[in-house]
């Protein structure tokens, strides 16, 4: 019959057909399971949320950036009629041949955060100037900010510093007062606002022995 | 030759699916990843210290015995 496709003809194409479509699907079996698998190690889950924990530390640091008062060598001179000598970290010596000093200490915060900062002494006046007996000599420290608002937490200058030691007050010995004093209880740490002016006074007694003498004050801080 | 045909056009389908399939098994996998910062904590380092020295050398006074 005329235009009629031989029956092998057919049977060989479809045939064919049949080779190139099982082909087909074994290699798109073979991608799918390579694509599934693929999908499977990179993470089943298409959204997923991680979290990333830091911790900011709380630093507290102090440090005195003005360490040491040293009056030097001198005396009281009895052949005027003095019977004792005043030196303070403001200028004033009423001795003779000490130094005219006129920088206290001063103390900085390094801090993160604002501190109370307590001052002990290693000695009071009769362990630090008399040192045998008490021959009435006085060691003083007066506390104040060396900054504007270094403790002033409210914006008030100074409001958080110790009141009782705006002036000289005695130094107590750590021995008795281990604790030491609070002198400022918000003590900031900004840049600008984070030095104390320590001023130190002392008045020696004519009837002190001669010799070195030397106390250490120790600045604690710690958080509020 | 009928039922060959189909057998043809059934494995066509299946090839197709795979296909779609696996479009969608590579689309679908590409992970999002979100990042959340979590609440930071303040741990306190603890107190600190710092020292100073005052000193001074009483001489004696001239004149006196010693």
């Amino acid at each position: 019959m005329v235009g009629e496709m031989p029956s092998n003809i057919g049977s060989n194409t479809t045939k064919f057909l049949m080779v190139v479509a099982i082909l087909a699907v074994a290699i798109s079996l073979i991608s799918f399971i390579s694509n599934y698998a693929s999908y499977k190690s990179s993470g089943f889950v298409s959204v997923d949320t991680a979290k990333a924990n830091l911790t900011i530390e709380s630093k507290i640091d102090i440090n005195f950036t003005v360490d040491g008062v040293n009056w030097g060598t001198g005396y009281v001179n009895v052949t005027d009629g003095l019977t004792n000598a005043t030196l303070n970290t403001e200028g004033d010596m009423g001795g003779t041949g000490w130094n005219h000093v006129t920088q206290g200490l001063v103390l900085e915060s390094l801090s993160n955060q604002n501190v109370t900062i307590n001052l002990t002494s290693s000695n009071d006046a009769l362990g630090f100037i008399d040192t045998d007996s008490d021959h009435g000599s006085t060691y003083m420290w007066k506390i104040t900010e060396d900054e504007v608002g270094s403790c002033g937490p409210n914006g008030v200058p100074g409001s958080a510093l110790n009141s009782s030691l705006l002036n000289y007050k005695s130094v107590a010995d750590a021995t008795s007062y281990p604790d030491g004093v609070v002198v400022c209880n918000n003590f900031y740490w900004g840049v600008s606002k984070n030095q104390l002016l320590i001023d130190i006074q002392v008045n020696v007694s004519a009837d002190a022995l001669p010799g070195a003498r030397g106390s250490i004050i120790t600045a604690t801080a710690a958080s509020l | 030759m009928v039922d060959n045909q189909k057998v043809v056009v059934i494995l066509l389908l299946i090839t197709i699916i795979l296909s779609v399939a696996s479009v969608i098994v590579t689309v679908s996998g590409t992970n999002e990843v979100k990042l959340d910062v979590g609440d930071a904590s303040i741990v306190t380092t603890g107190d600190s210290d710092s020292q100073s020295s005052v000193g001074l050398r009483i001489s004696q006074t001239p004149g006196e015995g010693g």
